[in-house]
């Protein structure tokens, strides 16, 4: 599969030239350029293609959004009649799609934006985990609307990845907090609210997400704070999972780790999973949901 | 006698007054009156009364009631009280009203009642009567949605009004009477009733529903006859088997039936499934998927086109039946077991409750996929069904533990998730299923364990309902009784005033309870019940 190599070189490039696009984007953009240099015969051969760029992406990057945005892409694509009895037709058709789908995407993250910031009053303290970019926008149209607020953010160890959120809000003037993540409990009781991004978006309404968001959500629970989840509609995945234990151990690690490590029991998990019985919102291009509206929008994606 | 257009009407006696218009026309959606339709039933009730105000004396009240008790042998027995509440409180105010008046002579008000009952037929003759469906077969429709009007009682009627009372034993005779003839019996309730549930039948299963039928039954069919004493002997229970049974047996009945002359097979053999109906839910009510099963086949009856055939709509017929048995039923559980047994890993401890076709199918396939996992089955009186389900399971080698539900909480911290069957999923997410059911899924929230509940989509219905108490079923009592060393305690609760014996069959486990339900069309949440019913009725 020599397309495979084809594949590799784009999404790098787009991730390290472009890091405010979302992992997912980027995997869909280099999925459109392996259709268009696609040279199969059929369009069941071309499925099977695409399938396999598919799981040769997730290999690269085991998150979430990029096997739902994988698999969104495929049924975006194909949901449109191909009854055209010239290959280069269908492909054509498939491709316009495909930029259309592309451009939907490359939207949703501004239209979250909109929608979420209202819920942001003036004076609030703000709670949230690691760092999302969803999250950034969000605050990002707060600010620009003149309202006064403070944020708090979690380091999210292992990769401190709450540390460069810090600095982010710093550039954008937003009085920005860090804590430990041990210290979630503790500063609870100062927050009025939570708002956290998600990596995936399950079928029963909860959320896959850093490591650590389980925890915010019941702390917040315990307080009676609204935990607020924002995220894009391509990250809805097809998964139901009943606890922790149940999420695929090909989302909990990271890709190299899967290959090269081989008893998964010493390694820790980048992910966890909030019930949605924990979330009081969900903020997505499609709407605000609640958890329990999202099944609904699942099977009209997805069916 | 038949109308012109080969519409049957019914109990239509030109000795006395009103004409019943109860017509039985099935038209194709089974629509109930419109708003108009029913506007204008009560302004002709109106103009009616008025016209018989003036006229109107004591014996014509007799008059009315005996034409009440003329046969109509294929209407549903419950239907009738509701219309017959209709006229009756019309009567009541009209005979208080025509008390004073003076009475004419018989021959005199024969005439002009003739005369009127002309003019009110062909004035009535386009009108068409909203589909009478059995109200047994509608999941739960109150019969006040099938009365044309809904009379108020007057204000100062009290419950233990000595009249009041007097009309309700006439109303009932008259349904009794109207039983007889069309065929049905009516099973007497046996025991005391708890207070709650004293809205609910309770039967006996020493006194079976046959006992009043005559031998060759003619309006019944003998081998619905053979269906209802196996249901109410509890020799088929469970929800799939009774559907399953229940479709077979309509396939018998439509071999057997013949089309009599003059007559439409597809409204027709309609009529001729209510009283069958009736008597099925005489002798154990029917369930939800039973409910659903007859009002697809009512549908598919009802759509057959009038130049069809009759062998070749019956060959329609019985492929249509067993076209849902096999999707809606067979190809169901094997789509629900592919979903299942995802969500089943080595080194699971799983707790069943009961006997469910659909889990032990769930199980036994798991089984032979080589996962490797133990099963608790937990059992509770009085019907002791979880000894059947590990029969089976223990028959595949399955390892198994078998405890009584008092050892819920003992066992509960072994066990890694839940599966439950269900009778059927209700449009607000509840599930109704076996009692027991919704104890389980408490104990196993409080625990933190995931509780699974399967059923197929056939099993969902639009019945709203929060309790257990407001619609449910109540079975033999003396099954509670227990002979223990010789000795029956308890045999003698009949004579102990105080003493009630309650035997429930059915409880309502709230979503908050359910982790997951998995249907034919996939793992959805508890609360996504009525997506997917929406869907159903698109698809429709």
């Amino acid at each position: 599969m020599n397309e495979s190599i084809i594949l590799f070189i784009p999404l790098c490039s787009q991730i390290r030239e472009d890091p405010d696009v979302a992992s997912a984007v980027a995997a869909i953009r280099s999925l459109l350029e392996f259709l268009k240099r696609d040279q199969s015969e059929t369009i069941l051969g071309l499925r099977e293609n695409m399938t396999k760029a598919i799981q040769r992406l997730e290999e690269t990057d085991s998150s979430v959004a990029v096997s739902s945005g994988g698999e969104l892409f495929l049924r975006f694509i194909s949901l449109t009649s191909l009854e055209h009895p010239d290959l280069s037709q269908c492909k054509n058709v498939m491709i316009e799609r495909g930029e259309l789908f592309l451009k939907k995407i490359s939207l949703s993250r501004g239209k979250v934006g909109k929608l979420c910031h209202t819920f942001i009053k003036d004076g609030a303290k703000i709670l949230t985990h690691s760092s999302s970019r969803v999250v950034l926008k969000v605050l990002e149209n707060a600010a620009a609307d003149n309202k006064r607020f403070t944020v708090y953010v979690t380091e999210s160890q292992p990769d401190s990845a709450g540390k460069l959120m810090a600095q982010k809000l710093h550039n954008l003037n937003i009085p920005v907090t860090v804590v430990l993540d041990a210290a979630v409990g503790y500063i609870m009781e100062k927050v009025d609210l939570v708002i956290v991004g998600a990596e995936g978006v399950v079928e029963s309404g909860g959320v896959i997400n850093k490591i650590g968001t389980y925890q915010m959500a019941v702390c917040s629970k315990a307080h009676n704070k609204p935990f607020y989840v924002v995220a894009e509609s391509f990250k809805f995945v097809r998964l139901y999972p009943l606890n922790q234990q149940d999420v695929p151990d090909r989302f909990k690690y990271k890709a190299d780790i899967l290959k090269t490590v081989k008893d998964l029991n010493q390694e820790h998990p980048m992910i966890d999973y909030t019930p949605p019985s924990l979330i009081t919102l969900l903020f997505t291009d499609l709407g605000v949901l609640t958890p329990s509206a999202v099944s609904d929008e699942l099977i009209k994606l997805y069916l | 006698m038949a109308d012109s257009d080969g519409r049957q009407v019914d109990g239509v006696n030109h000795a006395t007054g009103k004409i019943y218009r109860l017509k039985l026309f099935f038209n194709n959606e089974g629509k109930e009156l419109t708003k108009e339709e029913k506007q204008r039933l009560r302004k002709e009730k109106k103009q009616h009364k008025k016209n018989k105000k003036d006229d109107k004396g004591p014996p014509e009240k007799e008059k009315e009631k005996e034409k009440a008790s003329v046969p109509a042998p294929s209407k549903p027995a419950t239907q009738s009280p509701a219309h017959k509440a209709a006229p009756a409180p019309v009567h009541a105010s009209e005979s208080a009203a025509a008390a004073e008046k003076p009475a004419k002579s018989k021959a005199e008000l024969r005439a002009e009642r003739r005369a009127r009952q002309d003019s009110e037929r062909t004035s009535k003759h386009g009108k068409k009567e909203g589909g009478q469906q059995s109200a047994s077969s509608k999941p739960k429709a109150t019969p006040n949605e099938l009365q044309p009007v809904v009379k108020r009682l007057p204000e100062h009627v009290q419950v233990d009004d000595p009249a009041a009372l007097k009309k309700l034993a006439k109303k009932l005779e008259r349904q009794q009477v109207r039983q007889i003839h069309s065929h049905v019996p009516l099973r007497s309730d046996y025991g005391y009733k708890v207070s709650l549930f004293s809205h609910l039948h309770q039967y006996s299963r020493k006194s079976p529903p046959t006992l009043q039928i005559s031998i060759p039954a003619t309006v019944i069919h003998p081998s619905i006859v053979r269906l209802g004493l196996q249901y109410s002997q509890g020799i088929i229970a469970g929800s799939n088997a009774r559907s399953v049974a229940l479709l077979h047996t309509f396939k018998q009945v439509i071999q057997d039936y013949s089309t009599p002359p003059n007559e439409e097979l597809s409204r027709d053999l309609v009529n001729k499934l209510s009283p069958y109906i009736s008597f099925l839910s005489q002798c154990r009510p029917l369930s939800a998927s039973m409910g659903n099963a007859i009002k697809y086949i009512k549908k598919e009856i009802s759509n057959i086109p009038s130049q069809c055939k009759e062998e070749e709509a019956k060959g329609k017929l019985q492929a249509c039946i067993d076209s849902y048995i096999n999707e809606k039923i067979i190809l169901a559980s094997e789509a629900i077991s592919k979903y299942a047994i995802e969500k089943i890993s080595d080194g699971d401890v799983i707790l069943v409750y009961g006997c469910s076709s659909l889990v032990n199918h769930i199980l036994c396939k798991a089984f032979e996929k080589q996962r490797k996992f133990r099963v608790i089955v937990v059992d509770s009186r009085p019907r002791l069904e979880g000894r059947e389900a590990l029969r089976r399971l223990v028959k595949k080698g399955i390892r198994c533990t078998y405890v009584l539900i008092s050892a819920l909480s003992y066992i509960l911290p072994e066990v890694s998730k839940v599966f439950l069957g269900a009778h059927a999923l209700l449009a607000n997410g509840y599930v109704m299923s076996r009692v027991g059911t919704s104890q389980i899924a408490l104990v196993a929230k409080a625990y933190n364990v995931p509780v699974l509940v399967c059923c197929e989509t056939y099993k969902f219905c639009e019945r709203v309902q929060t309790d257990s108490f407001v619609s449910n079923e109540l079975d033999d009592p003396d099954d509670l009784i227990v002979t223990r060393n010789g000795k029956s305690h308890l045999e003698n609760w009949q004579t102990v005033k105080s003493l009630g014996l309650l035997n429930l069959v059915y409880d309502v486990t709230p979503p908050d309870f359910v982790d997951l339900v998995i249907t034919d069309l996939g793992m959805i949440p508890c609360t996504s019940v009525p997506v997917v019913l929406r869907v159903k009725n698109v698809d429709q």
